[in-house]
């Protein structure tokens, strides 16, 4: 089942001479459970793709499916929501509330949704799985920079999302935890039937995902599935 | 240094903004302490101005000594002293059977010292010449036409000028002003010559007039001071601090007050106080200001020490940094407050020059500490984002098991995770509403105060008194005459308020007087050496007799009041009421009681139910010098008991020819009906009235004055023109203290905006994260109101905590310190509940308005920061 269809997205910034095209004619897709890795250098564009994906950047051109739904066509509050409950994040910063507990910053983005209840034994595993449950107490500014990434992917799954993006997920991590991450979330993108997009400009960490697509000035150059290149 | 300077001025114009917030912060602290100073400093120029109004320009009066023939013999000038003015006066009473009239000569300076001015014709030159005033022409009932004949002391006179009503004096006589050869003729015949003395401004005027009398040989005996500028030019010598503090040590209760209130009235205690708090406030407003900006550059700093710059370079640059930014402001900030301040007081202001010079100085060595305080703060903070440990205080306890939404607990961990500037917030906004609803209190209690004081203290109850103006209780204004006065100008008479008079005693048995101390001829171990006032001994034998060791009898006035008279009284009730329908058949009465030095009125123990016995003289016309002394035989007096009604602290329409009025004297008021059934006083002492709106009161007098010819001693006092003058005084001092609060409020706002705007934006990160995890921006903005309301109810609940302590120390001051007639003891709800909802609604706007800000920028753009 197709979750992510990307349609000749193009997004630029600025206007007359000034403007910058980030992403030109974007075209790819992503199925139920992939884990795929987008990859490029700095300035590439995979950041500002993954930013429009998530609906935190909106597109100047084409659309966005996710599960169906064009984002680009969302207004701002419905595209909020959809969000919150389809799109899981993960930051290179981590990006967690340093004044909410580690338990409380995983439960954060479901409690956000008045409708939804919090699905505790579901929080419980998912911080048993990603071995933090013990630091369940503790705030972001007392775990190690591993153990905070732990937190973030626990939280990008708590909603149980459609999608979830990881944008340079272990590039503040030694080699060591940058292995226990991607293996982390890798696994949880098994156990948990994700579907996992994740930048990096880091090939051997590609390396590791389902497929690679590749970025260069905003132009999708090629992916490799299984060690094949597709032009 | 050089690259500190450039730093300094980079900064200011990179982040001008911020610049130009504390440039407000600190041109409006400096706004408002010289506008209060110089309207503090003006309004006490002009109350100085007011009392040479009233009682005349000359510090000291002198009889002149036989050595001194010439006016031109005295040195004006010497070491020590420089005279400003010397005025000669000279005077011989007439015998005149109907009034008290006095012929009299004054020069020129004498005139300008005692504010008359000749308004129509010419001065007496030669006999028969006469100059008169309003005041003389009324009561000697003249014509008021140049050249018009009169008669004094048996001659004739032609008026030749019209003079302005003078000053106050303590005689009584009406003066009339003849040639300086008519009046020197009766040397030798009671004849009284004066000089009148003023010094040049500056230098105390005590320690001038001691080089004066020096080097002119000038004894003192007869010496009299000007008793109301005495405070103003310390025409009387002043107690040390080191007196005063001994003075206070020795009282057995009371001391603080004592203390406060010497110190205030010869130091300047409010003034310096209210400028000492004023400083504190607006210094406390720039450090908050200065160290939010500075917060908000942190890492900058942090990244100038990594590049080699040390404390002294950093130092200098933010040094720099401020005293760039405090130099505009503190001229722009002078020049608004005087500005403001000029407005208010436009006749009479003046600019405190003191203030500023020293404030310039105070304000710039505050920049050093500040400086000095923000970069120990930096310190600190650096240290504690090393440590990188959240505080303690924060429970670990996971909230979304029992909360299903987790907004509630951000915000509260948002708002006080940076408890100081939590604090900073919350006090700064609370002050702004405890300074704007303290200083709405002291304005309406001064309002009240002032107004009560005019009827009271001041003797202006009505537009015009008539009053017999001699120590005779056997002259009154007949009740016929009061009747004909009222009833043949119904038209132009508005309110009219006759009041009868008769002197009394009452005895105070078993300890009921309690200040035994309080006059000093029956204080046994008087706490300062004032003696009994000579006059009042020699005519009634004082104003408290002692009769046993715990029994005193104390002289009272006694009056009969109509019942609108009474229904005023209500306003200064101590204890009781006052029902003027009941009083006459329970034979109620109520007792004026006595106010001591520091507003206290428990003198004497006498509580409304409580029986007095109050003895007049039978015959007011009796002669007998033992009769008004209460010591000719028991035949002489009526004595009758009362209930007392109410005890009050201040009546109207006081009589103070006999044992004197105000608050050192006790009084007895009664229904007029009372005053004849009991003691057979039918006539009157004083016929108070108002003028209807649409006539003058001089055309009101017009109508009176033929139906008083022949009474003795009985004057007219126009009062209109003192009371609209007093009225716009109030106003003025209304409008002054209004403006004060609302420039405090306003610097506070500025100080609460910036810093809760700087913690929404400091916020950002968080927010962008909120944001990408799918908060609405609906939510959001819940969110923010929700902050907005628990810094406005913080901000009110401090607001009140402090209303209360403020108010309460505010009222001791005002009723204690300053001797207001009636403090109000309750707390100023409506603009308490104002500035809550004020204050509320600001805390939210602001909010809201920082938050739309970060709505509008992009999530990506928030959460890179």
């Amino acid at each position: 089942m197709i979750v992510l269809d990307v349609k000749q997205v193009s997004k630029a910034y600025g206007e007359g001479e000034n403007q910058v095209r980030a992403l030109k004619q974007v075209d790819f897709q992503m199925e139920q459970g992939e884990f795929v890795a987008l990859l490029g250098a700095s300035g590439s564009g995979k950041s500002t793709l993954l930013n429009v994906i998530g609906g935190l950047d909106t597109v100047t051109e084409g659309n966005i499916m996710i599960r169906g739904q064009n984002i680009a066509k969302l207004r701002q509050k419905e595209l909020t929501i959809f969000r919150r409950r389809n799109i899981g994040f993960i930051f290179q910063d981590y990006s967690l509330m340093p004044v909410l507990n580690v338990y409380d910053n995983v439960a954060l983005p479901v409690s956000l949704d008045k409708g939804r209840h919090i699905d505790h034994p579901y929080i419980e595993r998912l911080l048993k799985d990603l071995k933090i449950w013990d630091k369940r107490t503790r705030f972001p500014k007392e775990l190690s920079g591993g153990q905070q990434q732990r937190v973030a992917i626990a939280r990008a799954l708590a909603n149980k999302p459609a999608l979830v993006l990881a944008d340079e997920p272990t590039g503040n991590l030694d080699s060591r935890t940058t292995n226990d991450v991607i293996g982390l979330l890798k696994a949880s993108g098994k156990q948990y039937n994700q579907t996992i997009l994740m930048v990096t400009h880091n090939e051997i960490i590609a390396q590791s995902c389902d497929r690679i697509v590749r970025i260069e000035d905003g132009v999708l150059s090629g992916s490799r599935e299984g060690g094949e290149d597709h032009a | 240094m050089r690259n500190c300077f450039k730093l300094a001025v980079s900064y200011i114009r990179y982040y001008w903004k911020q610049a130009f917030i504390l440039f407000l912060g600190i041109s409006m602290s400096v706004l408002l302490l010289s506008g209060i100073a110089s309207l503090m400093h003006s309004e006490r120029m002009t109350d100085y101005e007011n009392a040479k109004d009233e009682y005349g320009s000359w510090d000291y009066r002198v009889p002149i000594p036989e050595n001194h023939k010439e006016k031109n013999s005295i040195a004006m000038a010497g070491d020590g002293f420089q005279v400003k003015r010397v005025g000669y006066f000279c005077s011989y009473p007439l015998a005149n059977p109907q009034k008290e009239i006095a012929l009299c000569y004054g020069d020129g300076d004498y005139l300008k010292l005692t504010g008359r001015t000749l308004l129509e014709g010419e001065y007496p030159k030669k006999a028969g010449e006469v100059a008169l005033d309003y005041y003389a022409l009324h009561n000697l009932e003249a014509e008021y036409k140049l050249g018009s004949k009169l008669e004094l002391g048996g001659k004739p006179y032609r008026l030749t000028g019209v003079l302005s009503e003078g000053v106050k004096t303590d005689s009584n006589a009406i003066l009339a002003f003849v040639d300086q050869a008519t009046c020197q003729d009766n040397q030798g015949k009671g004849m009284e010559a004066l000089y009148y003395i003023s010094f040049s401004e500056g230098k105390d005027r005590y320690r001038q007039f001691d080089a004066f009398v020096k080097k002119n040989h000038i004894n003192h005996p007869g010496l009299d001071v000007n008793d109301g500028t005495a405070l103003y030019t310390g025409a009387e010598p002043k107690e040390t601090i080191g007196q005063i503090l001994r003075t206070a040590l020795r009282l057995p209760e009371g001391r603080l007050i004592y203390l406060m209130g010497t110190l205030n009235n010869n130091n300047d205690l409010l003034y310096h106080v209210v400028l000492a708090v004023l400083f504190i406030f607006g210094g406390f407003m720039i450090f908050s200001i200065f160290q939010v900006i500075v917060e908000r550059r942190m890492s900058q700093y942090g990244m100038l020490e990594v590049l080699g710059a040390g404390q002294k370079e950093l130092f200098i640059s933010l040094l720099t940094e401020l005293i760039l930014i405090f130099l505009p402001g503190y001229l722009t900030g002078s020049a608004l407050g005087n500005l403001l301040a000029r407005l208010l007081y436009p006749g009479r202001f003046r600019a405190d020059v003191h203030t500023f010079a020293f404030s310039f100085l105070a304000f710039g060595l505050f920049l050093v500490v500040c400086c000095v305080l923000v970069l120990r703060n930096m310190k600190k903070y650096t240290q504690v984002e090393k440590m990188k440990q959240p505080s303690s205080r924060v429970s670990r306890k996971i909230r979304s098991r029992k909360r299903r939404g987790l907004t509630w607990i951000l915000s509260k961990r948002f708002l006080l995770e940076k408890r100081s500037c939590f604090i900073r917030v919350v006090i700064s906004l609370s002050l702004g509403g405890v300074l704007l609803v303290c200083t709405s209190y002291v304005a309406d209690n001064t309002k009240e105060n002032n107004a009560h004081a005019m009827v009271t203290d001041q003797g202006l109850y009505t537009d015009i008194s008539v009053t017999i103006e001699d120590d005779d209780l056997g002259k009154v204004i007949p009740a016929k005459v009061a009747e004909n006065v009222c009833a043949n100008n119904k038209k132009e008479i508005e309110s009219f308020f006759p009041i009868s008079y008769t002197l009394g005693e009452i005895p105070l048995k078993d300890g009921k007087f309690q200040w035994t101390e309080f006059y000093p001829e029956v204080a046994e171990n008087p706490m300062s050496d004032e003696k009994p006032d000579p006059e009042i001994m020699k005519k009634y034998g004082g104003i408290a007799t002692k009769q046993g060791s715990n029994d005193f009898k104390l002289k009272v006035n006694v009056y009969g009041y109509g019942a609108a008279g009474l229904s005023e009284l209500s306003d200064y009730v101590l204890e009781g009421t006052i029902k003027p329908e009941n009083m006459v058949s329970k034979n109620q009465v109520v007792l004026k009681t006595l106010m001591d030095g520091g507003g206290h009125y428990d003198g004497i123990d006498i509580k409304p139910g409580d029986t007095i016995t109050v003895k007049v003289p039978k015959e007011p016309g009796d002669r007998d010098p033992k009769l008004l002394k209460f010591q000719a035989g028991k035949e002489h007096y009526v004595e009758k008991d009362f209930e007392v009604a109410a005890v009050v602290s201040r009546c109207v329409g006081e009589n103070d020819v006999f044992i004197g009025a105000g608050p050192s004297v006790v009084s007895v008021i009664m229904p007029q009906e009372m005053m004849e059934s009991n003691f057979g006083i039918s006539d009157y002492n004083s016929l108070n009235i108002n003028a209807a709106k649409s006539f003058d009161s001089s055309q009101v007098i017009d109508g009176i004055r033929p139906l008083l010819s022949g009474l003795r001693q009985c004057v007219i006092h126009d009062y209109s023109g003192s009371i609209e003058k007093k009225n716009e005084i109030l106003a003025q001092k209304a409008s002054f203290f209004y403006g004060i609060g609302i420039i405090l409020f306003l610097i506070s706002l500025l100080h609460a905006m910036n810093s809760m705007k700087h913690q929404i934006q400091s916020r950002q990160y968080e927010f962008g994260i909120l944001r990408a995890m799918g908060i609405t921006e609906q939510r959001f903005r819940g969110m923010l109101i929700r902050q907005g309301l628990f810094y406005g109810l913080a901000a009110s609940a401090c607001m009140i905590l402090l209303t209360i302590i403020c108010q309460a120390v505010l009222a001791e001051i005002l009723q204690h310190i300053i001797r207001y007639i009636i403090v109000s003891q309750n707390i100023p709800l409506f603009p308490c509940l104002i500035m809550m909802c004020v204050n509320t609604a600001v805390c939210v706007t602001v909010m809201l308005v920082a938050g739309n800000g970060l709505l509008r920028r992009n999530v990506v753009e928030e959460l890179k920061g």
